[in-house]
């Protein structure tokens, strides 16, 4: 069970947590399903840690376990270790340009269900490398290479959907000496 | 063991997790790249789009055990519970069935440089550091007037300025406790494209634009947003800020916290 501190914790990264439910799965109830039966799990463990960053990352491999489960139950698990080859980061058209954090999301749910999982860990929970590697249980250049990877289909998926929205640099610049 | 591809060390650089060397060595090709600085760019603002990815949902209730209300548990936890027929049975048939979760004990391990060389202007940012703030806050002065955008792309506030024997010092402050020096000089030198020493407790930079010696420094700055900002400053004393668009791009996306670990 947890004790005072360990659900003081909880409360502070349940948005994360939420965050991460969400970027998991395709749908919000899966979601908020996922992030109950994640809190639950933490909540009757015989065992929690009693640091702070053993903890999150802890707490965040019960929602990643529990998510492969059901992948697994559903016959949908996908091969976490595959190395897919893919294209550098498309350079056509991408000068002059503002990343739309709207269009970023949007491409986000269309990727593959790994690049969703490390793109999660480092860009929405916040994790270091290291501390990926440890609950993935692969070396930290392991996870240069996929959160690189993901990165790379990010944008070449954004690239495809046309979801780049063109904003001229210089009017960016002009707004930030406006906003003074 | 094959070294990294460029893309995946850019990739780690915006994430702030390139050991201080090789953040320098980066740091240095995008501030001479505007091409490297516009996809260091894109990936800046692709990683801030997602941080706040499920930020405006609402959150679901915490289950509580014991359960204080109907509402605290969604329908089909709800369901579960009544189906086992009490909370303690529950519990009992979610301890017996919990997954085998190995703690992990072991913290990240931090690449630690040899110590920056004392440096004069370390001393004086540190006498910065120790002196009571300023009263009032300073204006930009006008000969400085282009470093202005890039220090609010930044989220550096200008506090301090003192300008003594030939040398200005502007002291900047940031969120989390950050604060960074800035010191000007007439030198007359040569020349000098940035130059980064980076370690995790102190930060420099330095070059030389007409006659003219920049030097920053930090303490327990994130070496990649340091060398971010040095970058984007450097970029600015060149052009002086009439094309600093793309930097500016690149300073704002730039949201790594101030200090070490923060």
């Amino acid at each position: 069970m947890l004790d005072d501190t360990q659900q003081a914790w909880l409360v502070q990264i349940r948005r994360k947590v939420f965050g991460y439910a969400c970027a998991l799965c395709p749908d919000i109830s899966g979601a908020e399903d996922l992030y109950q039966d994640t809190i639950l799990r933490a909540m009757t463990a015989p065992s929690v840690p009693t640091d702070f960053t053993a903890y999150r990352v802890w707490l965040f491999r019960i929602m990643r376990n529990l998510w492969i489960d059901r992948l697994r139950a559903q016959g949908r698990l996908p091969e976490f270790d595959t190395v897919a080859e893919i294209d550098d980061m498309p350079s056509a058209h991408a000068d002059d340009q503002v990343v739309n954090a709207l269009a970023v999301r949007q491409a986000f749910g269309a990727l593959s269900k790994p690049h969703r999982d490390i793109l999660a860990l480092v860009d929405i929970c916040g994790f270091s490398y290291a501390e990926a590697a440890e609950m993935l249980d692969v070396p930290a250049g392991t996870i240069m290479s996929r959160v690189s990877r993901a990165r790379a289909a990010l944008a070449a998926r954004m690239q495809e959907e046309r979801n780049v929205i063109s904003l001229p640099l210089r009017r960016v610049a002009r707004k930030i000496g406006d906003g003074a | 063991m094959t070294a990294p591809a460029p893309e995946a060390l850019l990739s780690a650089f915006v994430d702030g997790e390139l050991p201080p060397h090789e953040a320098a060595r980066v740091a240095e090709a995008i501030a001479a790249s505007p091409a490297l600085a516009q996809r260091a760019a894109r990936l800046h603002q692709m990683k801030a789009a997602l941080a706040g990815y499920g930020a405006d949902l609402p959150l679901p209730d915490m289950p509580h055990l014991p359960p204080r209300s109907g509402r605290a548990i969604s329908a089909l936890r709800l369901g579960k519970l009544v189906a086992l027929g009490s909370v303690a049975a529950l519990c009992a048939v979610l301890i017996l069935g919990v997954m085998p979760v190995s703690a992990p004990v072991s913290a990240p391990v931090a690449v630690l440089e040899p110590a920056a060389p004392a440096l004069p202007a370390l001393a004086l940012h540190d006498d910065w550091l120790a002196a009571p703030p300023q009263a009032v806050t300073p204006d930009f002065p006008a000969e400085f007037g282009w470093m202005q955008a890039a220090a609010r792309a930044s989220g550096l506030q200008l506090v301090h300025q003192r300008a003594d024997l030939g040398q200005t010092h502007l002291g900047f402050k940031g969120p989390n406790a950050c604060r960074l020096s800035l010191l000007v000089s007439d030198t007359g030198g040569r020349e000098q494209p940035l130059r980064l020493t980076l370690s995790d407790s102190v930060q420099y930079a330095t070059w030389q634009r007409q006659g003219v010696t920049f030097e920053m420094v930090a303490r327990d700055m994130a070496t990649a947003r340091f060398a971010t900002v040095a970058a984007g400053l450097y970029q600015g004393s060149k052009d002086h800020g009439a094309d600093g668009a793309l930097h500016i791009a690149l300073l704002q996306s730039a949201r790594l916290p101030c200090r070490v670990g923060a």
